[in-house]
């Protein structure tokens, strides 16, 4: 049986796992509903995907009122994390916990490839 | 007539209170669903109910069967004991393994076979009414052939003279359109369980297409379900916006009626969303509160895609929340969506009635106006989320599921 997209899907995010460094990531529409996800078991994956949802827009808009082009990605940095938002697509947005200590510019690349990919899928 | 009841939401009502006796209900799942949960949830109600029940597995081995079930968080450990659950293993003969069950077919290819064993297990199954789950239709016709589904009339005489009522699994692959129609023919009630893909969000959802009781069909009227471990087959909304102006009370809502709701607030306000989930009455639910003051219409918009119903919160004793709603509504994409309308703070001073409310945003009878208040106004603080009466908020709830589904 071929694959149903959220199991594509699910295996990009697999892949982003074996980058090292990276604890998790998520998948969501623009509009907050989780689309696949690979997070630590004691995560909400729901709430999760609507929260970054939420900052990513909130970060788009204030951009747009600067009309400063459009946003790339939003990386909040956490004490014990880095949380890295990124477009991936007019409808969806990838969200991936990095660890404090990683190297953010080959982490980055890594991410970008699978946001790309993800764009590709959800044509 | 009896009815035996599944305890499947929703699905009870669509059969006019469950199951009726003698009858065979196929489970009919599409490719890539998942039908047996189903029959899980329904054996375990008539398990607890007092009914005997007899498992025929053709696809699965029974310890795999027994694992499953347990990973909805049932058990049918105690009911095995007491011989209140039979397995007739029809699956061991066809991988040439030795079978553990007291009851097993030698051809797991021979229909009659099976049919002859099904008679020898009834003769311990006692007077009361039994459940067959016969688990799979999809596995029978692969291995036993075509001709294999006239089988079934044999079974419902059988069910007859034993007082017996079948469930039947079923997946259709691509089988030939004949079969489908003798399957259509020979069952009393169809429940199909589909899945569309949105934008890579998988939805599925059961449709009863064929009762030949007194219950409904409905045309075109499908319940959207996930499958919790634990918990079993829950009617899935994933999202409900929960809307209104400042400070009428949406956040209170998400928190009073979710189980678990986290709020992005800044002094007593939500600025970004509150996020709440709900399970209640077999309903799994995700709430989406929007915030209430217009410099955060953007987020709005931005929230309130593919929402499949709408809170509408107002505040009884402010008119100018009722014209905001009206603006909020459009703003979240929702005009057009099954809204109920929550009238906050019904017992303050100078609150309107719902007539008045109605009056005032020209609302259609259709809407429902449902009035909620704080369980205790002693305790209400001025930007935190209050608790509201648990039996209102259960019946906006209510009101909205029934809209939806």
């Amino acid at each position: 049986m071929p694959k149903s997209k959220k199991e594509e899907l699910t295996d990009l995010l697999k892949e982003l796992e074996n980058v090292g460094d990276i604890d998790g990531a998520a998948i969501t529409t623009r509009d907050g509903l989780l689309v696949a996800s690979r997070l630590p078991r004691d995560v909400n994956a729901e709430t999760f995907a609507a929260m970054s949802a939420t900052m990513y827009g909130a970060a788009e808009t204030a951009v747009s009122e600067l009309r400063k082009g459009a946003v790339k990605r939003v990386i909040s940095e956490a004490e014990d994390c880095k949380l890295v938002a990124i477009d991936a697509g007019p409808t969806a947005a990838l969200v991936a916990l990095v660890r404090p200590e990683a190297n953010l510019g080959l982490v980055l690349m890594e991410i970008i490839k699978v946001a790309n990919a993800t764009k590709e899928l959800m044509k | 007539m009896k009815t035996y009841a599944t305890s499947i939401p929703r699905l009870d009502e669509f059969l006019n209170g469950g199951l009726r006796p003698y009858t065979i209900t196929i489970l009919w799942a599409y490719p890539g669903i998942e039908n047996a949960p189903f029959a899980y949830q329904a054996l375990m109600e008539r398990l607890e109910s007092g009914d005997t029940c007899i498992y025929i597995n053709q696809s699965k081995m029974s310890s795999a069967v027994e694992n499953e079930i347990e990973h909805y968080g049932w058990s049918i450990k105690p009911y095995k004991e007491n011989e209140k659950i039979f397995f007739l293993d029809a699956y061991s003969s066809l991988i040439n393994a030795k079978s553990e069950e007291r009851f097993s077919v030698k051809n797991s290819r021979d229909p009659k076979e099976i049919t002859k064993t099904l008679d020898n297990v009834f003769d311990f199954t006692g007077p009361g009414h039994t459940l067959v789950i016969y688990d799979s239709l999809s596995t029978m016709i692969d291995h036993c052939g075509d001709n294999s589904i006239d089988e079934l009339r044999e079974w419902k005489e059988i069910f007859k003279e034993k007082n017996a009522t079948g469930i039947f699994l079923f997946t259709e692959w691509q089988y030939d359109k004949k079969i489908l129609n003798k399957l259509r023919l020979i069952s009393d009630a169809i429940v199909q369980l589909k899945a569309i893909e949105e934008k890579v969000i998988l939805r599925e959802f059961f449709i009863v297409s064929k009762v030949n009781w007194d219950g409904k069909t409905k045309k075109g009227i499908s319940v959207p379900f996930k499958i919790a471990a634990p918990g079993g087959v829950k009617v899935y909304i994933p999202k409900i916006l929960v809307t209104g102006a400042y400070n009428s009370g949406k956040s209170s809502f998400v928190h009073s009626a979710s189980t678990r709701a986290v709020s992005v607030d800044r002094v007593g306000t939500t600025i970004a969303l509150d996020h709440g989930h709900v399970d209640y009455a077999g309903f799994s639910v995700d709430l989406f509160g929007t915030p209430g003051q217009e410099r955060f219409d953007p987020i709005l918009e931005l929230l309130g895609g593919e929402s499949l119903g709408v809170i509408a919160m107002v505040d009884s004793t402010n008119p100018q929340s009722l014209i905001r709603v009206k603006t909020m509504l459009e703003k979240s994409k929702s005009v057009g969506l099954p809204v109920v309308i929550a009238a906050n703070k019904a017992d303050l001073e100078g609150a309107m009635s719902p007539d008045e409310i109605r009056e005032k945003m020209s609302l259609p009878a259709e809407i429902p106006i449902i009035q909620v208040t704080a369980e205790d106004l002693s305790k209400v603080k001025e930007g935190e989320p209050a608790k509201l009466k648990e039996e209102q908020v259960h019946e906006v709830l209510d009101a909205l599921f029934n809209k939806i589904v």
